[in-house]
């Protein structure tokens, strides 16, 4: 499970959850913004540089590891950088294609992903941040031109199904509108190092409550991949 | 004792334009009314509008964008699918009945024809045939996407507190029997030519300027506060269907546009000319503003051009803020117009003028 600030309230929702997935095992490594992508494809394992404070970060949010060594894992997760924004619908399918195409594979989550798909053929996800939690009114101005929410990540699989990369779309029960998250799973979300809360106008972090629904769906998802790839 | 002893030297032409180094002459431009980094400012017109969006959005003026790309779009393909390029994805308005035709459209006084062009299994709109580079997938596609511009052209008008339109062309095509104009002759970018339905007129000083005033009237229903800034563009004409030389069609397109756009000014509190014309092509700049091609305008003489729009700017006694936000900037465009005095260097970024691709399509070359 590897990601920037995003990950962090995956953390806390599989804290909660991890009693219903007594075979699963989850190694986290994380580092804010877009550091992660100074990590380097080096003797078969995905490294920071020496002495980095990406380094730093990676051994301090794993529990002791200094690097990622894919035959250790049957599956990876990564996200961020990977933001899907509100998309007029009368938008052209060429324009949305671009679109598409051009978020998520720019995208730090991408990077990654295509870094360990050189090392390996295990199943690789990746996941655009939450959708924003924007307020009621907001979304009621722009609700009726927007582009469904599939049409989008529909494009950005097709974008990236060349690596084999699987993407992670936003369980359903959390988004209020085509492009936004419920405001409730946006409340109290915690940063991704210390006990810190977000402050109350923070839109983009989710809390552990919406952690625990994106976790157990994403969970799923891995453990039929994983047992399609073992049969 | 005459008159003429009590004018200032910008009055003569030996003082003000042959005893000067050609960038040296100035106060081409007194600024009507106020125009501030704050004010809300849109842009249309012929492909040279684009150097003014360009410019403005370089010095912090808060050019509108009511047709955004997508967040998260990169600048290379914004720009190949005209995001950016005016105020919304119009594509290029040569001429003042195509503005006129735009506003009818956007204020609801008439509603876009369904005409539709098919090449190839794509579908290309006949009003911004260039608009995508490749088409669109569907009909539907085309309407909706269409119907887009026209929401956020309305917006513009709404929105912005100057309207910024360079007069391009009087050369048109007309739908024989429905009357609506396309941008491009069909047949050129996209599209068939029919010569039963598609018929061209080159439009005269009175139909220019009565577009132009009912437009620019419409528009101010709207929005009374808006303003008005014309300018003629100085590009050539790529080709004329005049039956005259292309030289001298030219010569008679631009100065019934250049007529039209001194009398609105002259006439109107709320209209001013900019003379961007005159800078790029009048006699004391010899052409050196213009490519090898001597059509498409250097980027020299588009930096020199609006030098001299915000030196105008800058110089109203009460343009403070302008000149706090200029005053870097405006040296560095003299700067740079200097230094590619004689270079005729190419744009910086290609200009998007559907109008060269007539080149493309001519027969006889």
């Amino acid at each position: 499970m590897i990601g920037n600030s995003h990950i962090g309230c995956i953390k806390l929702g599989w804290d909660e959850v991890a009693n219903d997935f007594p075979d699963t095992d989850l190694r986290f490594f994380a580092s804010a913004g877009d550091r992660l992508r100074e990590m380097e494809v080096r003797d078969s394992m995905l490294a920071a540089p020496n002495g980095s404070l990406l380094f730093e970060r990676i051994f301090e949010t794993s529990g002791g590891k200094s690097e990622i060594v894919p035959s250790e894992y049957d599956a990876f997760f990564i996200i961020g950088g990977w933001k899907i924004w509100r998309l007029d619908n009368r938008t052209s399918s060429a324009v949305l294609k671009l679109y598409a195409n051009e978020t998520i594979t720019g995208a730090m989550c991408c990077d990654i992903a295509f870094k360990i798909r050189s090392m390996t053929d295990k199943p690789i996800f990746v996941g655009h941040n939450p959708l924003k939690a924007l307020p009621a009114g907001t979304v009621a101005k722009f609700e009726k031109n927007a582009m469904p929410y599939r049409r989008i990540v529909t494009e950005a699989e097709k974008a990236v199904s060349d690596g084999d990369i699987k993407v992670v779309r936003q369980p359903e029960e959390t988004r209020s509108s085509e492009f936004s998250t419920l405001e409730v799973y946006a409340k109290g979300s915690r940063r991704l190092r210390g006990k810190h809360e977000h402050p109350d106008r923070e839109l983009s972090h989710m809390n552990s409550q919406y952690g625990r629904i994106y976790t157990s769906a994403l969970l799923k998802l891995v453990q039929f991949a994983v047992s399609c790839r073992s049969r | 004792m005459n008159p003429y002893q009590q004018l200032n030297e910008d009055a003569f032409w030996a003082t003000a334009v042959a005893r000067r180094d050609m960038l040296d002459i100035s106060h081409l431009w007194e600024p009507k009314f106020r125009i501030t980094p704050k004010t809300r400012i849109a842009t249309f017109g012929s492909c040279f509008a684009q150097h003014i969006s360009k410019a403005l959005r370089r010095h912090e003026f808060r050019w509108l964008n009511s047709e955004p790309a997508p967040k998260g779009f990169s600048n290379r393909s914004a720009r190949q699918y005209n995001y950016g390029v005016f105020t919304c994805r119009t594509g290029n308005i040569y001429t003042t009945s195509l503005l006129l035709q735009w506003v009818n459209w956007a204020l609801g006084v008439d509603t876009p024809p369904e005409e539709c062009w098919q090449k190839d299994g794509r579908f290309y709109d006949p009003f911004r045939p260039a608009i995508e580079p490749n088409g669109f997938a569907s009909r539907e596609e085309v309407v909706d996407s269409r119907a887009m511009c026209i929401e956020a052209f309305h917006s513009a008008i709404t929105d912005a507190r100057l309207f910024v339109f360079t007069l391009g062309l009087t050369e048109s095509w007309i739908h024989r029997n429905h009357g609506y104009e396309y941008p491009m002759c069909p047949g050129t970018v996209s599209g068939d030519f029919d010569k039963d339905l598609h018929i061209f007129k080159n439009q005269d000083y009175a139909t220019i300027l009565q577009n132009l005033k009912n437009a620019v009237e419409l528009m101010r229903r709207h929005n009374p506060s808006l303003r008005f800034l014309l300018t003629v563009s100085p590009v050539p004409l790529t080709a004329t269907m005049s039956g005259k030389h292309v030289l001298v069609a030219t010569t008679q397109s631009k100065s019934n546009l250049r007529a039209v756009a001194g009398y609105l000014a002259e006439n109107k509190r709320y209209v001013d000319y900019f003379p961007s014309y005159e800078i790029i092509s009048s006699v004391p700049y010899r052409g050196v503003f213009y490519e090898e091609n001597l059509r498409s305008v250097a980027q020299a003489g588009v930096d020199h051009v609006m030098a001299n729009f915000f030196d105008g700017l800058s110089k109203r006694s009460d343009y403070r803020d302008v000149k706090e936000v200029n005053e870097r900037t405006r040296r560095k465009e003299r700067q740079h117009a200097r230094k590619n005095k004689k270079k005729r260097t190419s744009s910086e970024e290609d200009v998007i003028c559907d109008e060269e691709l007539l080149e493309a399509f001519g027969a006889k070359r």
